[in-house]
């Protein structure tokens, strides 16, 4: 009888720990896949702002990043310090996402260009054959072309890195 | 500016409770002076003060749209009407969390100004028990979720408020709802002060009783609204659909429903004690567990909010620590509170004590069902949801034998009942129900599930109505009529009987509803019609139009039943700053049933076909109008409290 008032303790102990250790793995379930991923990078046909076009030298020649980026979107402006800080070491392909030229324009001149080529996704066509997922979005390109990686959400410097370390694995 | 002031207010509230904690813990563990209870008390006003002018300030800076705060830029829109603006303030997860906070300000205000307990030392621990609430939530928000954070450059224009939250149901759904879940704080704070004084008598349970019953109002009433706005505004055609977060808002409400039964038990026999100790824990707990699940990110549903799994562990170990805490506290004393006096099971207690065990079982049910897929997935790794036939297979059984019970418990006595007295009182009601029943079964045709539905809603309106007859023929005055021994009745049975009858109304909507309603659903071309129950439909047009923030499709349809016609008009908007659809379900009422019409998107685009959904719905606004009288007879029973106090 006296182990009773014990009962909902020992419950809500075991509870709290399954819930617990559900959430310390969350992380890993968080990444979301995607159909793109091993699939050669989709020839886009899209207005080009600055640079060259990335098919013509680019794609299965050299390992490649592909970051969907808007002027209107908040987090972007975020990671685009991390995008600079990295541009020297890896060629990204930036590709604003239902947005106008002039905007990505002054975007750009505001924050610096840590882009190859800029291109524009006015209505957002090239996106759905990506299966964009929201904005700030970026896509790993080895060098035989393939998507192998896809983050969704502003990158960090260590996710960018780590990424980049298995990407030439 | 006013964001700042908003952020110092909260990291001032931050501060002081600190201060309460020191100063509870103090006084109510080691010398108690009336000085510093004194100072107490004035600090506790000063936190709620702070909390609450806290909260008004990120409305006002919603409502002159200050986009250098993130949680505006990502909330608001300047083209927003203003209701929205100011609803947008608890839309999101950071301004609902002010909110939280600002209600627990508003709920410790009013329990340090209007507590009955004559013991200050009992007080000084209730607020020992809520200064550590305090410094929980509020630590939560600053580190987690703070609502104030600016972002540079300021943007011009805010990205909007998701669509689908720009209806007036759902801006007062979260603060009724939050109202709700704040306030079972303080029976918390009554049962951890009243174990830790090792005390606990009748006394004790009737100044829990208004807040255990406040919670419990708004709860009812934040619950049913939610549902409302979901059945006219999410177009699914019905009115509650087993949501993880549904499930999850449910719980307390059950938990509270329980705890108002066994607190009356504690009130009236000082019986049952350590069990509404329980279920008040509980019944808190459950709201933290709630938020945890909506927060975390763990249950996917329409309510969740950006998940981010570090708010899910700070909430998690907040949850445990108190939960833990509270628990050990419980099993400790629990020699100390409980008589364990028995008691005979026909009886008022023993009725209560089974509706008790119904309740929490059902609530136990559904936690589980909730949770499940989470254990399958942890366990099997495959992915699964548990839906609706789990539950009503499930939940029936146990709610169904505690609503006849409790046409039952409402007219024992309490005390011990001989059968025969019993078998007396209720032996004509018990025939002149079988007789209705049978006539039901006769006259309408249905499942059987409508008459059974039917069968409880006729039980507990005839229950009460004969335990109203049974008053009245006893009472002791004499040479009175009946309508003036009516007043001698206590205002607080009448609470009873009013709530009761709710959930008699409430299950009449249900069993009809569920089991006559007709649809149809299928391609409609403009110019084309259907019917439904009678009522012939024609889609007349589709016409377009721009309002303030979005542009409205509006499908025509003319409705004929017999020789009345009219129009309907049911809208599908497309929201400019984010291109988000909602619908605006069409709904004619005619008496307490519903005939509801859902429009969908036009495709091919072009085709004139358009997918679209009619539902004659009989009798389903006494769904929400059982809730409402439920609420009602909590109201009423609140106002008795009062009346008690001057005796």
């Amino acid at each position: 009888m006296k182990i009773i008032k014990l009962f909902p303790m020992v419950i809500f102990c075991l509870l709290s720990y399954f819930l617990y250790w559900k959430i310390s793995n969350i992380e890993e379930t968080k990444e979301l896949s995607s159909a793109m991923l091993n699939q050669n990078f989709p020839k886009l046909d899209l207005e080009i702002i600055s640079g060259n076009s990335p098919f013509s030298k680019l794609v299965g020649e050299q390992e490649f990043i592909v970051n969907y980026f808007a002027s209107w979107c908040a987090p972007c402006r975020q990671e685009h310090a991390i995008l600079e800080k990295m541009s020297n070491k890896n060629i990204i392909i930036g590709i604003a996402y239902k947005d106008s030229k002039k905007n990505v324009k002054n975007f750009i001149s505001e924050l610096g260009n840590p882009y190859e080529t800029i291109m524009l996704d006015e209505n957002g066509r090239a996106a759905i054959e990506l299966g964009l997922y929201g904005v700030p979005e970026t896509y790993f390109i080895n060098n035989k072309g393939k998507i192998k990686f896809r983050h969704v959400g502003p990158l960090t410097i260590e996710k960018f890195n780590n990424i980049i370390s298995l990407l030439s694995k | 500016m006013i964001g700042e002031i908003g952020y110092i207010f909260l990291i001032f509230a931050f501060t002081l409770s600190f201060l309460q904690f020191f100063n509870s813990v103090k006084i109510s563990f080691f010398n108690f002076s009336e000085e510093n209870f004194k100072f107490l008390k004035s600090l506790t006003y000063f936190i709620s003060f702070f909390l609450l002018f806290s909260f008004f300030s990120l409305i006002i800076s919603y409502v002159i749209s200050d986009f250098s705060i993130l949680n505006i830029y990502n909330n608001s829109h300047t083209n927003k009407p203003l209701l929205y603006k100011i609803s947008g303030t608890w839309g999101n997860h950071e301004g609902s969390l002010l909110m939280w906070l600002a209600m627990l300000g508003l709920y410790g205000l009013l329990f340090t100004k209007f507590t009955t307990q004559e013991s200050n030392i009992f007080t000084s621990r209730a607020l020992f028990a809520i200064s550590v609430i305090n410094i929980g939530f509020i630590g939560f928000t600053i580190f987690t979720s703070n609502p104030f954070e600016r972002i540079t450059p300021i943007p011009l224009e805010g990205n909007g408020l998701n669509p689908v939250l720009q209806d007036p149901g759902l801006a007062f759904h979260p603060p009724l709802l939050y109202l709700g879940y704040v306030g079972l704080t303080i029976p918390f704070a009554y049962s951890i002060a009243a174990l830790l004084e090792e005390k606990i008598d009748n006394q004790w349970a009737k100044a829990i009783r208004p807040w255990i019953l406040t919670p419990w109002i708004f709860l009812t009433l934040g619950i049913s609204l939610g549902s409302f706005w979901a059945y006219y505004e999410l177009g699914w055609g019905g009115w509650w659909f087993w949501d993880p977060v549904e499930n999850i808002s449910l719980l307390p409400w059950l938990l509270s429903t329980a705890l108002l039964h066994s607190n009356r038990v504690t009130e009236k026999r000082n019986n049952l004690k350590s069990w509404t100790i329980l279920l008040s824990i509980i019944a808190f707990s459950l709201t933290l567990l709630g938020t945890f699940i909506v927060r975390s990110g763990l249950l996917t549903s329409v309510h969740a909010f950006a998940s981010d799994p570090a708010r899910g562990v700070f909430i998690l170990s907040f949850l445990f620590l108190v939960t833990f805490f509270s628990l050990i506290l419980y099993a400790l004393k629990y020699e100390k509170i409980e008589n364990n006096k028995s008691f005979h099971l026909i009886s008022k207690e023993g009725g209560l004590l089974l509706n008790n065990v119904f309740l929490c079982a059902s609530a136990a049910t559904i936690l589980l069902g909730t949770l499940w897929p989470l254990f399958v997935e942890v366990t099997t790794g495959k992915d699964i949801s548990v839906g609706s036939p789990y539950f009503k297979l499930v939940f029936l059984p146990l709610i169904i034998p505690a609503i006849y019970l409790s046409g039952i418990s409402i007219n024992l006595n309490w005390k011990l009942n001989a059968m025969q007295s019993i078998l007396d009182k209720l032996g004509k009601f018990f025939i002149i129900f079988i007789f209705i029943i049978i006539g039901i079964a006769f006259l309408l045709e249905g499942p059987a599930m409508m008459i059974l539905g039917l069968s409880l809603s006729v039980w507990l309106f005839l229950s009460i109505i004969n335990d109203m007859l049974d008053k009245i023929k006893y009472q002791s005055v004499k040479n009175k009529n009946k309508i003036k021994k009516l007043f001698l009745i206590p205002i607080s049975t009448y609470g009873m009987y009013v709530a009761h009858l709710g959930v008699a109304v409430f299950i009449l909507g249900v069993a009809i509803s569920d089991t006559k309603n007709k649809y149809f659903e299928g391609i409609l071309k403009v110019g084309t019609s259907t019917e439904v129950a009678s009522y012939q439909i024609k889609f007349l047009e589709v016409s377009k139009n721009t309002d303030k923030n979005w542009i409205a499709e509006k499908g025509l349809f003319l409705v004929r039943k017999k020789e009345k016609e009219f129009i309907m008009n049911a809208e599908r908007r497309i929201y400019k700053d984010t291109g988000m659809p909602s619908t605006e379900a069409a709904i004619y009422r005619s008496y307490f049933n519903h005939l509801y019409i859902v429009m969908g998107q036009e495709q091919p685009v072009n085709s004139g076909l358009r997918i679209v959904r009619v539902y004659y719905n009989p009798f389903i606004i006494l769904i929400w109008m059982g809730a409402f009288i439920m609420a009602l007879g909590g109201i009423i029973s609140i106002l008795d409290i009062k009346r008690g106090k001057k005796k």
